[in-house]
């Protein structure tokens, strides 16, 4: 079985590195494009708020299996072009979870007091002073647990790709079913998506004890 | 110098203050009075600019904040305003910052001072309101009357000629309302005019040298502290 394992493996950590980097590339783009949307949905501009709120409803409201459809298959259909997969998959990722974080960066926004800006005002800050010094920190905090659940998410989300045949650790392990009629391979992905995912919860609980006995 | 000419502000349409006029001269200590809803709050929130004045004109020094409901410049305005510092009644400290964070915050990004200049001069400012074994506290370690000493700390750190204060002794026991009264006078014996926003009678007969009165968003007195409090 060993001998088994060292020959399959590298095939499914190749996968596990098209995983990791679609994950990477999630939160990269995500977190900041849903705190730019969250900050456009509570200003007063009634149209922009109305947009942001539209694409939450429909972001959240789909699943994310039927927008890697659309994105990898229906778009090309509309706009002649050869759609790259590993670009599909980041892409739909990338705006799937932006709108989950729009939703948690808002309630996170919302609950901090007008005072913490009156207090940044009186003291002459600058209005990107007062967020980025200010409100930002406290609104990570507001929103430290469920930014980390939906980072585990992320990692389990990820083997949905193998819809769209890219070519990551799961798709990888399937091949390998397919192909030997054994099992081992599955067991492995398991056991490098509870790490990876036991990794994520380990740096949660690390930010959590830094910033959490904060306030 | 601090001075209001028919002042006026309302919300929608309700009239909140109307016709205010006073002048506040520099070095002294002015109550501000009246009961709950008679505008105090809103004349506070103007008096660090954080409502505009729509009709009348508010000056500060030699700089016209608004005049007769025209505001200045945004740079004029934030000029001016480096003038007066403010301690709300809820503090208001950044509670994911620690007390000397608090402190260096405004330093850091006002005036650009080094690190180790914002935390000296941060450190000295704290020592001064006898706070200094709580540098590395976060202010929900504080007590209330600490607290209000590192929002005092906070507002003063900029050097203002001018400090705001609303409902002092709000969150106090009689024991820290006299520190914080000696704290005060202490910072008006070294030029601060301090304006108190207060319904606590005792203490503004006990520090103010003068009492304006606010009833139904119009002023209703202004006089000596001593003509004020006859019988108190």
């Amino acid at each position: 079985m060993f001998d088994y394992w060292l020959k399959i493996i590298p095939s499914i950590v190749a996968g596990f590195s098209v995983s990791v980097s679609v994950y990477a590339l999630t939160l990269l783009f995500s977190l900041p494009l849903g705190l730019a949307l969250a900050m456009v949905a509570r200003t007063n501009n009634k149209v922009a708020v109305r947009a942001v709120s539209i694409f939450t409803w429909i972001l959240r409201g789909t699943p994310l299996l039927l927008q890697l459809y659309i994105t990898m298959y229906a778009v090309p259909l509309i706009i002649p072009m050869r759609m790259n997969r590993f670009f599909a998959g980041t892409f739909t990722f990338v705006i799937n979870y932006a709108a989950y974080f729009t939703e948690i960066f808002r309630s996170g926004l919302a609950i901090i007091p007008l005072g913490q800006w009156q207090a940044g005002q009186v003291l002459g800050l600058t209005k990107p002073q007062i967020f980025f010094h200010i409100i930002v920190p406290q609104m990570f905090r507001n929103v430290l647990l469920p930014l980390v659940n939906e980072a585990i998410t992320l990692v389990k989300d990820t083997s949905l790709l193998a819809a769209i045949a890219l070519a990551e650790m799961l798709r990888n392990a399937k091949e390998i079913i397919g192909r030997d009629l054994r099992m081992d391979a599955l067991v492995i992905a398991g056991l490098i998506y509870l790490l990876f995912s036991y990794l994520v919860v380990m740096i949660g609980k690390q930010l959590e004890k830094k910033y959490l006995n904060q306030v | 110098m601090l001075q209001l000419q028919s002042a006026g502000y309302s919300y929608g349409e309700n009239t909140v203050l109307q016709d205010i006029s006073f002048t506040i001269q520099q070095g002294e200590i002015v109550g501000i009075l009246g009961p709950s809803g008679s505008g105090k709050t809103t004349l506070l929130k103007i008096l660090s600019h954080l409502a505009e004045l729509e009709t009348g004109s508010y000056r500060i020094n030699d700089t016209w904040i608004s005049k007769n409901g025209v505001l200045s410049a945004p740079n004029v305005i934030s000029q001016a305003m480096s003038e007066v510092g403010v301690v709300f009644q809820q503090f208001n400290l950044f509670p994911h910052m620690t007390v000397l964070e608090n402190v260096v915050l405004p330093l850091k990004l006002r005036k650009k001072l080094s690190k180790e200049t914002c935390r000296t001069e941060a450190i000295e400012m704290l020592k001064s309101m006898d706070l200094q074994d709580k540098l590395e506290s976060y202010p929900h370690q504080l007590s209330g009357g600490q607290q209000q000493r590192v929002a005092i700390a906070r507002a003063l750190i900029l050097k203002p000629q001018i400090l705001l204060i609303d409902e002092p002794t709000s969150s106090l026991d009689a024991a820290m309302t006299q520190t914080v009264i000696e704290i005060l006078r202490t910072l008006n014996t070294k030029g601060l005019t301090l304006i108190l926003i207060t319904h606590d009678l005792i203490f503004a007969k006990a520090l103010c040298q003068r009492v304006i009165e606010i009833g139904n968003g119009r002023l209703t007195k202004d006089c000596v502290a001593d003509e004020y409090f006859p019988t108190l």
